[in-house]
């Protein structure tokens, strides 16, 4: 169902990158490559008798559909290039005018033979516009281990049980709190999918930094980076821009009831 | 490219003994793993390593491994706390198995039975050398390798090192010690506000030679041999 076109619902016919209008049936187009690249991962790692999705952990899947998402939007959209800096951002660059284009070729760049080496300060952040992409499952509903115990037997989340029917909020958390141009990705363990992660939704926005709360850091025990998430009126921007949906209605009316505008 | 075993003496913890035979298969199936997945995944239009960032790709590799040695070595278990201690868990007596199973989340933060922690390093690159992801980068890294931790307390480390080969990770050595202190570890680093990073602690040059004077591992290729080798 999450690997063909038909199958979503287009909410907005387009969407603005900085004045430039841009389809989004080709956008629905990209999200179906997604999710079937993400089914022949999970097929292709399980032959080797290996959930690769379990290997990555639950914190790292968003990150990895977020980077999935990215390589095939700018192979779907001709004017966006992936940041070549792994600590580049945004994460998609508009490369859509001769000046940008001359700019990226031109000073962006060492060369080292026949290497070309991004320069991390001309990346870090790219000095023109482009689109930042965050991925969530959702945040849960606080009483949620109950009826996890009831229905499923288990105490807790684990990697391949679907999460919609505990889906309280959605937040999307980043490292920096800068205006930006945001994709916000939903995803879910999606039974018709084998319960493989498929994007599910797709919401876009232009944020400013009095979007998002303050960063804070990472506490010295734990594994977390210092983070911020979307506060009320980032939150609020985020809802209002849902560009697509899966026609599943479980879907569409949980996240009707989240404050997603369909 | 082999494998030339350095030492063949088995890792021994409490009741329990890894032998080298043991750690080889570990190295092999990881490796194994990541071919097979390049292979795939380029004719996907996407190769996954392409996507996967380097200190993702870093952590896969190590919990890769944990999780084939696991299933190797009938007497450990993967820690199934993300934030627990440490990474394999020692299950090798009746009671400890029955400890196990009745543990709950937070018994896994510092297991009361022990094991191995497993890390990985793809080498710290040489200030003015340039890498792509996907290079071979045995020529261009520090002579030290940098294993980072969450906490001092580091101890009985398996300590993996990996580099590219045509493009694909391997396992190029295995390192252990079980005599790693406090002060083997660098001062814990509190990444600033914006930074991606954890906070995390780096292997002293004092913890680096520990592991390498117990190197078990290392690919059968003179350049690595000279690099790992103490």
């Amino acid at each position: 169902m999450s690997q063909t076109e038909a199958n979503y619902t287009v909410v907005q016919n387009s969407f603005s990158i900085t004045g430039k209008p841009y389809d989004t049936s080709e956008l629905a187009i990209c999200v179906v490559k997604v999710n079937k690249y993400l089914a022949e991962l999970h097929k292709l790692f399980d032959e080797l008798n290996f959930n690769i999705f379990v290997v990555m952990g639950q914190r790292n899947i968003s990150g990895v559909i977020g980077e999935i998402f990215t390589k095939f939007f700018c192979m779907q959209f001709e004017s966006f290039l992936s940041n070549p800096h792994p600590d580049g951002r945004p994460d998609i660059l508009q490369i859509s005018d001769e000046g940008t284009k001359k700019y990226f070729e031109e000073e962006c760049f060492l060369y080292d033979g026949d290497k070309r080496i991004p320069i991390k300060s001309k990346f870090a952040p790219f000095a023109f516009d482009g689109i930042e992409v965050k991925c969530t499952i959702g945040d849960h509903r606080s009483n949620y281990k109950r009826d996890l115990k009831e229905k499923l037997d288990r105490d807790s989340f684990v990697i391949g049980i679907p999460r919609i029917e505990y889906l309280n909020n959605l937040t999307y958390w980043a490292h920096h709190a800068h205006s930006c141009n945001l994709f916000g990705l939903y995803y879910d363990y999606y039974p018709p999918a084998e319960c493989v992660p498929q994007i599910l939704a797709v919401m876009c926005a232009t944020l400013s930094e009095g979007d998002w709360h303050a960063v804070s850091v990472g506490l010295p025990h734990k594994k977390k980076t210092s983070n911020t998430s979307l506060n009320s009126n980032g939150v609020k921007k985020i809802k209002n821009g849902c560009l697509l949906v899966i026609n599943d209605t479980l879907y569409i009316q949980t996240l009707q009831r989240v404050g997603i505008s369909l | 490219m082999d494998y030339t075993v350095i030492d063949d003496s088995a890792i021994e913890l409490g009741h329990l003994q890894l032998t080298t035979d043991e750690l080889f298969q570990a190295v092999h199936r990881t490796n194994s793993n990541f071919e097979k997945t390049y292979e795939r995944t380029r004719i996907m239009q996407l190769d996954v390593f392409e996507i996967i960032d380097f200190r993702m790709l870093s952590g896969l590799i190590g919990e890769t491994f944990v999780t084939v040695l696991a299933s190797i070595s009938g007497q450990l278990e993967q820690n199934p706390n993300i934030d627990g201690y440490p990474d394999l868990l020692q299950v090798s007596t009746k009671e400890m198995k029955q400890y196990f199973e009745g543990c709950a989340a937070e018994d896994f933060i510092s297991y009361k039975y022990g094991g191995f922690e497993v890390k990985n390093s793809f080498g710290t690159k040489k200030s003015g050398s340039f890498l792509l992801k996907g290079d071979q980068r045995i020529r261009h890294i520090n002579s030290k390798l940098d294993w980072k931790a969450h906490h001092r307390e580091t101890n009985h480390l398996i300590a993996l090192f990996t580099d590219y080969i045509n493009k694909r990770p391997r396992i190029a050595a295995l390192f252990y010690s079980d005599t790693l202190e406090p002060d083997d570890w660098a001062v814990k680093q509190q990444p600033k506000a914006g930074s991606t990073m954890t906070s995390f602690s780096v292997v002293k040059t004092s913890g680096f030679n520990k592991l390498k004077s117990g190197i078990r591992l290392c690919l059968d290729d003179q350049e690595y041999i000279d690099f790992c080798c103490p």
